[in-house]
Parts: structure tokens; C-alpha cells; sequence
């Protein structure tokens, strides 16, 4: 990778909450090249969203670094915050609380453009507008419609065109997907791969759905409380998923093979509090592959939290089935 | 109707020609159009299908729970050989709950906030069994235990905002299982869920049925959970059951261009768009109610349509076996 485009460094985010800490990122590093897609899998609560908003400059990190391009987002002046800002822009979950319903289609989709400057003036903003609602699929003569006279689809694509009219290089799409309907999704999913492969976008695709991060991605990282366990090519991680929570999340996505169901890894219990987490490795208490403690010493799961390093040349993960805990030892990385 | 006899397994719920419409500009809107369908003892039936295409009201009809200005109009839905449409308000309070019971996809808009969730079990017990409330307490944690519930005795003082998504989802299975109902509408049980959870609740479900021989109609817009669940599947569009199949069947040869159109929509786990691949989504949209096209609901968005579609409605065609479609043109019977 020359230069990426995003990169995070040992990021965390907390927030205060009335009893304690919520420890939301705990420690995320990594890279999106420009074009690419990554996947951010995990479950509600997981931390995948606020990831999410960290990456667009919207919250900002309690420790670590993150670089757009190579610039340090909390070093940036006011002015390239907002070009920043220009340059990374996401697409919602909810297509119909995330649009102003009193503002007409064309209004939502050419606001951008006066913001950064890029209208040039009422007949080009209008120009615009109308071909960036012919490039995602609406009728440019609907721009003069109130976002409740759209369909869900049409209106993700509203959203679509409103985050591609300041020509950013990034997108955060947060659930983009998730509240259509399956017919409808199929469209959205290929309306957004072939304007990537168009424009040259580099996408952030967090969702709860596997089969569609699947789909999209060319790499994919799991989060669970907080932290990535495991990263690697979108292929190789749900080829051979390494983790023991990468596994049962695949394992229990019901597929159309009615075997899949006795393949399933059944977890127990929920996951545990991000105000109090477990200690060692976040995964250990619903673990089924926790390694048990013997006459060697005690199981290193519940004492020591496993970094994320390379089982695979691109495909690291944070599991002791994989790396020596003397190595975290040595480098003290001992957590209580 | 094409009704196949089937001598080991007798219907438990039978439904014939359900309509449901609702008050809209002008005149009534039909949600749901003359709609029949068999559930049998200790069975797992999916109704499946898209946003608006009336699996819910259909759900919400049986139950007998269409409110005015709401209409809910059927030539019969007979459970256990009684006809529910003939039943006056009290008798429907006595068999909802009882025999015939329903969980719902939020869980938390389901439960009472201010009672524990051993009250809220316990409180189904005393509207309908002769029980003291020392004895339906007991009952009540007992239930919570057979759901999965961790240590119910002491969960069972806790609040429905005290607890997880998956565990209020329990409490609700829990109630509606208090009083042994023959049959469960469950309408999109784990839609709101984490897929690790949902696999919990789906495994709850089956080992109801498999230990309580409880029959199940559940309500669901993810075809993967009918796969991995169902034993019979009916597949509704724009108000219409449009195809009807055992599970295995539907999946292995599905008939139906929508229901072929949405298993073409749906990523797997195995491919993806790195490798050239697309999805081959459906044109177009679902229809609203009040806006469904005179003849096929589905030919304004179908790649097999010929003439006669747009003019005529066709029927219910069987297509062997308990396999039936609403579609002469896949059937080679087009007229």
C-alpha cells in the first residue's frame, strides 16, 4: 500500500456515562487504501458506528492518531478541516430520518455544493444536481420533490447523490443497506459497486449484515467490544475465519442451505458491558476455544488481552490460539 | 383450493380466503387479498415476503387483532375445527393467550416496563389459569428457565430495561408459551437481533416445537431464517400468497419469478463482487396498497410477463404435490 488513504493508529474513543467509563474503541489500527473497500463487521454495541464517525472527523479520538491523506485530522486548521470534510463524506442507515423532509430532493442533494463552494452559480448547481441524480438511477426531473414522495430504495439513493456531490474519495456507509428490503438492497449494493468502479471511491462499509459486507469488500475486520480480533482479505476471512467470535459470527448467519444450521457455533450468554469489560481477552467468558489453564500455568485468555499480529502475512488476528502470550508479557501489555 | 389431504398430520389452523383492508382516500385499501393457508400440529410454517406485502396483517387477522377502522374478512379461519371468525369478543380473549399466543418483533415496546419480568410471565398465568399468585410466581420462574434465562429466580425481579434484546425476547416466548399454546405467531422474532442471538432464539424456537409439539407460523422477511427453520413456506407478494411450497422444495426448485427474482437478490457468504459477480436485484419496486396493478400483482416488475398477465389475475395453480404457484406462465399453462 503507498499511501493510505485513511489511516488509524491505536485509536480509543471513551465516553463518561453515569456509572464509569464507556470504553467504545479500544486500540484500532488500520489502513484503507484509495478504491478499496473495508468491511467492519461486529455486532450492536461493538463500536463498529462510532469507528465509523472517528474516521469522518466527527468524534474525536481520546488517544492515538488518525491520518486522512495523510494529514493528522486534530493537527488540521479550520480550513482543512472543512476541505477534510469535503474529502470523507457517509451515507446512513435510515433513509427516511436522515433526509430533511422539508427540503426538496434537489436542495438536499445541491446543499453540499454551496457549502464547499463548488455550485458555480444557480444554473450549474441545477446542471449538477440533475446529472448527479441521473448518475445514481432517480429521474433528475424529480428534483423539485419532498424526500415522502420517494420510495426507501429511491431515497438511499437521494442520500447516494448527496454524499457523491462534493466529489469526496471516501465514504463511511453506516447500515447503507441494512433497512431495504432484499430486492430493493441487490439494487443499492450494485449502484454503489459500480460507482466505485467509476469515481475511484474508497468505501468504509460497516454493517451487521455478513452476507453484504461479504459481498462489497476487499478486506474485512471484525470488531467485538471495542477492538478488531481479526482482519484480512474478505476471501480468507470467511474462507477460514481464525478467530473463535469470527467463526460463530459466520456460523450463525442463516443461509438458504438448510444444513448450515447444524454447522452452528451456539454462543452463550451476552455480550458483556463496554463500561465493564472483561478482563483479558474481551472474547474470553463466552469463548468455546479458550485455552484452559494446566500444570503448564494458568490460561492466559482471562489475564492477558492478545494483540492483533499477524497469524498470516495479511491476515492478523487477537488470539492466543495463534501468538505466544510470553510475547505479550514481554512487552507489557499485561492488563488486570 | 387446492387442499392436499394429509391423513397423519391433521391442520391445526386452517385459513381460507383472508381479506384485510384498511380505510384510504376514498374507499377501503386491500393490505391482504383472499389468502388460505394450512398450518399443522407441531409444524414450522414461514410467511415470507417484502415490506407492505401483508404477512403482518395477515399475522394480526388470525389473532383476530385488526382494529377498527381496519377490516379483517375470511369465508373461515378454523383452528382446532372452530371457526375464529365466528367468535364473539370474549371467547377470542380466551383462546388468545391461551391456545393461540404471539410474540412480536420489538420486545421491548412488547413488555410492560414497570413489572418484573416474572410478572410479566406470571400475569399471563392469572388472566387465564386458576392460579395463586405464589404459584403462578413459581410457574413463572420455571418458564424463564425452560426460555434459557440464567438463573431465573433472580433475573426473574429484574425490569425489561435491565436486560438484553435476546433475554426480553425470551421473557416474551416465555408468556406466550405460559398457558401451552398449540399454536405461536411469531412475527419477525430476531429481526431486531444480533445474527448470534438470532441463532439462539431460532434454536429456542425449534425445541418447542420439537418438545411441546407447538405448531409455529412465523412471520419473516429473511429467507435464510426460513431455510434454516421452516418445514412449509409461503411466499406473499403485494397482498397475494403467490407460492407455496415444503421448504426444501421451494428452495431447491423455486417457481415463482418473484420468489425466484428475491433469491437471486440475496448475497451469499461465498461470492462476491470482487469476483466480477452482481447481484440481479428485481426492477423496479413493490407497489403500495391502493396501487397494486389490475391483473398479476408482479407483472408491472416481471422478465417472463406475456399480455394476458397485465389483464388477468391468474390462480393458484398446483404444481405438483403440495408445491403451488400463482403462475401459469412458469407452468407452461398459460392460456
Amino acid at each position: 500500500m503507498a499511501t493510505a488513504l485513511l489511516a488509524l493508529h491505536e485509536v480509543e474513543k471513551r465516553f463518561p456515562a453515569a456509572r464509569g467509563t464507556v470504553r467504545a474503541v479500544e486500540g484500532v489500527s488500520l489502513d484503507l487504501a484509495p478504491g478499496e473497500t473495508l468491511g467492519l463487521v461486529g455486532e450492536s454495541g461493538c463500536g463498529k458506528t462510532t469507528l465509523g464517525r472517528l474516521a469522518l472527523g466527527l468524534l474525536r479520538p481520546t488517544t492515538g492518531t488518525i491520518l486522512f491523506d495523510g494529514q493528522d485530522l486534530q493537527a488540521a486548521s479550520g480550513r482543512e478541516r472543512r476541505e477534510l470534510t469535503r474529502r470523507a463524506q457517509i451515507i446512513f442507515q435510515d433513509p427516511f430520518s436522515s433526509l430533511d423532509p422539508r427540503m426538496r430532493a434537489g436542495a438536499i442533494v445541491g446543499e453540499g455544493l454551496t457549502i464547499h463552494g463548488m455550485a458555480g452559480g444557480r444554473q450549474g448547481r441545477r446542471d449538477r444536481v440533475a446529472e448527479l441524480m441521473d448518475l445514481v438511477g432517480l429521474e433528475p426531473s424529480h428534483a423539485d420533490r419532498f424526500p415522502h414522495e420517494f420510495s426507501g430504495g429511491q431515497r438511499q439513493r437521494l442520500g447516494i447523490a448527496r454524499a457523491l456531490a462534493v466529489e469526496p474519495d471516501l465514504i463511511v456507509c453506516d447500515e447503507a443497506v441494512s433497512a431495504l428490503d432484499v430486492s430493493v438492497q441487490a439494487q443499492i449494493v450494485n449502484l454503489l459497486a459500480d460507482l466505485q468502479r467509476d469515481l475511484g471511491l474508497a468505501y468504509l462499509f460497516i454493517s451487521h449484515d455478513l452476507s453484504v459486507v461479504r459481498y462489497v469488500s476487499d478486506r474485512v475486520a471484525a470488531m467485538y467490544l471495542g477492538a478488531i480480533v481479526e482482519m484480512g482479505p474478505a476471501d480468507a476471512v470467511y474462507a477460514d475465519p481464525l478467530h473463535p467470535y469470527t467463526r460463530a459470527l459466520l456460523s450463525a448467519v442463516p443461509t438458504l442451505d438448510p444444513e448450515s444450521r447444524k454447522r452452528r457455533i451456539m454462543l452463550e450468554g451476552d455480550v458483556p458491558s463496554p463500561v465493564d469489560p472483561p478482563t483479558g481477552c474481551p472474547f474470553h467468558p463466552r469463548c468455546p476455544e479458550r485455552i484452559p489453564g494446566g500444570p503448564e500455568g494458568p490460561s492466559p485468555c482471562d489475564r492477558l488481552k492478545p494483540r492483533l499480529v499477524s497469524g498470516r502475512a495479511d491476515h492478523p488476528v487477537a488470539c492466543f490460539l495463534y501468538q505466544d502470550p510470553a510475547m505479550t508479557e514481554a512487552n507489557g501489555e499485561r492488563e488486570s | 383450493m387446492a387442499s392436499v389431504p394429509v391423513p397423519d398430520r391433521q391442520a391445526l389452523l386452517e385459513v381460507r380466503g383472508l381479506t384485510v383492508s384498511f380505510p384510504g382516500a376514498g374507499e377501503h385499501v386491500k393490505a391482504v387479498d383472499g389468502v388460505s393457508l394450512d398450518v399443522r400440529e407441531s409444524e414450522i410454517v414461514g410467511l415470507v415476503g417484502e415490506s407492505g406485502c401483508g404477512k403482518s396483517a395477515t399475522a394480526l387477522a388470525i389473532m383476530g387483532l385488526i382494529e377498527h377502522p381496519g377490516l379483517a374478512e375470511a369465508d373461515a379461519i378454523e383452528f382446532r375445527g372452530r371457526d375464529l371468525t365466528r367468535m364473539s369478543p370474549s371467547q377470542m380473549r380466551r383462546i388468545r393467550g391461551t391456545d393461540l399466543a404471539m410474540i412480536f418483533q420489538e420486545p421491548m415496546t412488547s413488555l410492560n416496563p414497570v413489572l418484573n419480568i416474572g410478572e410479566q410471565v406470571a400475569e399471563v398465568l392469572r388472566a387465564h389459569r386458576r392460579v395463586g399468585r405464589a404459584e403462578a410466581r413459581a410457574r413463572a420462574v420455571q418458564l424463564l428457565g425452560e426460555v434459557g434465562i440464567p438463573d431465573p429466580r433472580e433475573r426473574a425481579s429484574q425490569y425489561p430495561h435491565e436486560i438484553s434484546g435476546g433475554m426480553r425476547q425470551r421473557v416474551m416466548i416465555a408468556g406466550a408459551l405460559a398457558c401451552e399454546p398449540g399454536l405461536l405467531i411469531a412475527d419477525e422474532p430476531t429481526t431486531a437481533l444480533d445474527v448470534t442471538v438470532q441463532a439462539q432464539i431460532l434454536d429456542l424456537i425449534g425445541d418447542i416445537r420439537d418438545e411441546h409439539r407447538t405448531a409455529v407460523l412465523l412471520i419473516t422477511h429473511d429467507l435464510g431464517v426460513v431455510a434454516t427453520t421452516c418445514d412449509r413456506v409461503a411466499v406473499m407478494y403485494a397482498g397475494r400468497l403467490v407460492e407455496a411450497a415444503p421448504s426444501e422444495e421451494l428452495f431447491a426448485t423455486p417457481l415463482h419469478p418473484y420468489t425466484r427474482g428475491l433469491l437471486e437478490s440475496i448475497p451469499t457468504l461465498g461470492e462476491g463482487v470482487r469476483g466480477g459477480l452482481r447481484l440481479r436485484p428485481i426492477a423496479g419496486t413493490v407497489p403500495a396498497p391502493g396501487e397494486w396493478p389490475p391483473g398479476c400483482k408482479f407483472e408491472p416488475r416481471c422478465s417472463l410477463a406475456i399480455p394476458s398477465c397485465s389483464t388477468s389475475e391468474p390462480e393458484l395453480l398446483t404444481a405438483g404435490g403440495e408445491h403451488r404457484v400463482r403462475c401459469p406462465v412458469v407452468l407452461g399453462r398459460e392460456t
